[in-house]
């Protein structure tokens, strides 16, 4: 290593006059012969001069070097105390507002780093709601796209929730953006790497933000993701994927009406334990629940289960923090009664509605309905009487490409809603198929097709009966299931032989 | 960091009541004529003059009021929640000129989900403040939908700031403005929902709705379409669009036919 890598001016001096980032980068990484510990107490130290490095250097410019520089002195001052002048809060807001994320990416452990730092930087700046506008600059500019997850993200969330203080941009980031790529990295010190955790946690904070936005269809995601993260062979599930399981299961019976069947993937350890939870019971006394010895006839009587079997278990869902999920449930479920009603009726009053959700007051059985009706969840219309009619022809629901927007989440760039009706789409469906028939007719008939087909068949024996042939031959992929077109070479294939 | 999961806020309306009842230590100033007035004078955000360098609040109102005369609601929010996640001494009661315009605005907008969370934010003291109470009252009910109630609590908040003790004009003027526009737009809201959810409704129902007498609801339903029918005091709501027609298939039915069967003996084989 060249000497003016051992004092701070030499440092500097490379990063203000390097062309080279590659380079550069190599340099502020590798310690050399005195070792990280110096290395680290060397990046925070002031200049010869007595000046502090990050006045000559530019953000924008050096952002190599300013990270060094930053992420040594923040966490050489919180942790180690050794008289390590720190940086002025109003240069970390700059330098997170002004950061060059491709320099950045060169050193991305030392990202996490200052990440790290920050919540503690701004506790003691008096709030620590004043880290989350820093951390999400950082999180989402870091990585390539801002669905790239990093150490970053759940220290976002969780400040967030902790400061009570949840901000639009987390909202939109957590809906637009969903989890589809990791960010990968090799760093120094092993507990920044992204790891196993931040995956569970980010997931499952998202979901808790997100059932709190009222967005539950992005909730069910979050937390089904958080739910399935797979973990090492015979290691036993988290105990966070139990608690995302029971807040699943809650979200989906308030939104859905009843539980929805889990990935095939899902832990069975975790369904068990969840099985023996009281949860479940409350879950099968939901309306919308397929179990019907539990649920009873969704009369009065079931919605009183409902709470009977609340109030028995109200010291356990509180102290779980579950408990206000546990009572809108039962606030929606007469709204889940009231939609298995309309499979039945026609037209109903309001005053035998409530009898069915023992709900006495007419005006407040009114507003359920209405409530129902403005959220789209059923189709009906109230006359001034006090009936109210259901109606239920699909293609006549006036259901807007907004209304259909949130169900769906987020949408890859580029594509577009448009309204249509169902017969057009069957039209469109029974094109494609047709098309999709005639192509595979094609290949049937295609040269490649016939000679690979012939050479498995043939080597497997020849002769013997058709359909014997057809059913015991050895294909190369014996899982796939054997086309029409494939039948019909076997017969042709047999008579040539035969 | 804490380790373990994060106390969750109050997420329904019987849990915010609830915390609102426990803390509620002080009688609602905004009731009582014989408000006792060092109580009243406590419940106004502190004079401007003293402390102006150091509250962002107070620098960043008049922005707010202009934006809120002008009625561009989304710049007033943006503007309100960057003031908020960066003002670090957050227990000031002049973070008032900021929370009630942000939470009016974000009504105004129809976004009830993040309104109740701003209000979470609050710390306990400043949501004693009778005008934060009055402003969650609205909030509350106008999550349940309570329509009535919706009506009651706008006046009421609007009677909170015409009050002689309530010292502080610039804010009650903005407060003014933004209740009327919330009952404008609310109002806009209800009677779209009521044409699609009702084929006929009485005039008294129709007036609970609305918050409105007889003598300026009739106009505005006229102007509407919508039918009156003076013996029974009924109204016939006219659905504003047009539900989707049934748009019978343009293709054949043989074509249908021959699809189907290709398709069966398809799966035949």
């Amino acid at each position: 290593m060249a000497p003016d890598s051992q004092s701070i001016d030499g440092l500097i001096q490379q990063i203000t006059t390097s062309n080279n980032l590659e380079a550069l980068a190599h340099t502020l990484r590798t310690p050399g012969a005195s070792g990280r510990d110096v290395r680290e107490f060397i990046l925070a130290s002031s200049l010869s001069s007595g000046q502090d490095p990050l006045s000559v250097l530019d953000i924008r410019n050096n952002t190599l070097g300013v990270m060094y520089i930053l992420s040594a002195r923040l966490h050489m001052y919180f942790n180690a105390q050794s008289g390590v002048q720190r940086p002025l809060w109003a240069t970390v807001v700059q330098f997170c507002d002004n950061f060059d994320p491709e320099q950045a990416r060169l050193a991305p452990e030392r990202m996490i780093m200052l990440a790290k730092s920050l919540t503690r930087y701004a506790l003691d700046q008096g709030n620590l709601k004043l880290a989350i506008p820093l951390l999400y600059s950082l999180a989402t500019r870091l990585p390539i796209t801002p669905s790239t997850l990093t150490p970053i993200h759940p220290i976002l969330l969780l400040t967030a929730l902790q400061t009570r203080h949840i901000t639009p941009e987390i909202c939109i980031l957590l809906v637009e953006n969903p989890i589809d790529d990791l960010f990968m990295f090799t760093g120094v010190y092993s507990e920044d790497n992204l790891s196993y955790n931040d995956n569970l946690f980010y997931h499952y904070l998202g979901g808790i933000i997100l059932t709190k936005m009222g967005n539950y269809a992005a909730a069910l995601d979050y937390f089904e993701t958080a739910l399935t993260a797979p973990s090492t062979h015979n290691s036993p599930p988290a105990g966070l994927q139990l608690e995302a399981l029971k807040k699943l299961r809650l979200v989906q019976c308030i939104a859905l009406g009843g539980p929805q069947a889990l990935p095939k993937y899902t832990s069975p350890v975790l369904m068990r334990i969840f099985k023996a939870s009281p949860y479940q019971h409350l879950i099968n006394a939901f309306p919308g629940s397929p179990h019907p010895k539990d649920r009873g006839e969704g009369s009065s009587s079931g919605n009183h289960r409902l709470r009977l079997l609340v109030n028995k278990d109200r010291e356990l869902y509180l102290s779980e923090c579950n408990l206000g999920l546990v009572d809108l449930l039962v606030a929606e479920a007469p709204k889940w009664i009231i939609k298995r009603l309309t499979e039945t009726y026609v037209t109903l009053g309001l005053a035998e509605i409530g009898k069915y959700i023992g709900i006495d007051d007419e005006q407040q059985v009114r507003a359920l309905v209405l409530n129902m009706i403005e959220s789209k969840t059923i189709l009906a219309t109230i006359s001034d009487s006090g009936i109210v009619t259901f109606h239920d022809a699909p293609g006549t629901v006036d259901i807007s490409v907004e209304d259909i927007r949130p169900l769906l989440g987020a949408l890859p760039t580029g594509i577009g809603l448009q309204k249509v009706s169902v017969p057009i789409l069957l039209e469109a469906m029974q094109r494609q198929s047709a098309h999709l028939a005639q192509l595979d007719m094609e290949t049937g008939r295609s040269k490649e097709f016939i000679s690979k087909a012939i050479k498995t068949s043939g080597n497997s024996g020849m002769g013997g009966p058709g359909p014997g042939f057809g059913a015991g031959g050895t294909f190369p992929d014996e899982d796939e299931y054997p086309t029409p077109g494939m039948y019909a070479i076997d017969r042709e294939d047999t008579m040539m032989f035969g | 960091m804490a380790n373990g999961p994060p106390t969750p806020p109050p997420t329904t309306d019987v849990e915010i009541q609830d915390e609102a009842r426990m803390n509620d230590t002080l009688p609602p100033a905004v009731d009582g004529t014989s408000d006792p007035a060092p109580e009243a004078a406590s419940a106004q955000p502190p004079p401007q003059q003293s402390n102006q360098l150091q509250d962002p609040y107070g620098l960043i109102f008049p922005r707010i009021a202009e934006l809120a005369t002008q009625k561009r609601w989304i710049e007033l929010i943006d503007i309100a929640e960057i003031t908020e996640i960066n003002a670090n001494n957050d227990q000031k009661l002049s973070r008032l000129f900021v929370i009630v315009p942000l939470v009016l605005a974000y009504l105004i907008q129809n976004d009830l989900p993040i309104a109740k969370l701003v209000l979470e934010r609050l710390p306990p003291d400043i949501r004693l403040n009778p005008l934060i109470k009055n402003l969650g009252l609205l909030t509350t009910s106008y999550s349940a939908g309570a329509y009535e109630q919706i009506y009651s609590n706008a006046n009421a908040l609007v009677n909170a700031v015409a009050k002689p003790e309530f010292q502080q004009p610039e804010l009650a003027q903005v407060i003014n403005i933004m209740v009327e526009s919330f009952l404008f737009s609310f109002r806009d809201r209800t009677f779209l929902l009521l044409s699609r959810a009702y084929t006929s409704i009485t005039l008294s129902l129709a007036e609970m709705y609305f918050g409105l007498g007889s003598s300026e609801l009739l106009p505005v339903a006229a102007r509407h379409g919508w039918a009156y029918d003076t013996s029974t005091k009924v109204l016939k709501p006219v659905p504003t669009n047009e539900p989707a027609s049934f748009v019978a298939p343009a293709v054949s039915s043989l074509v249908n036919f021959n699809f189907i069967a290709q398709s069966v003996s398809q799966l035949e084989m």
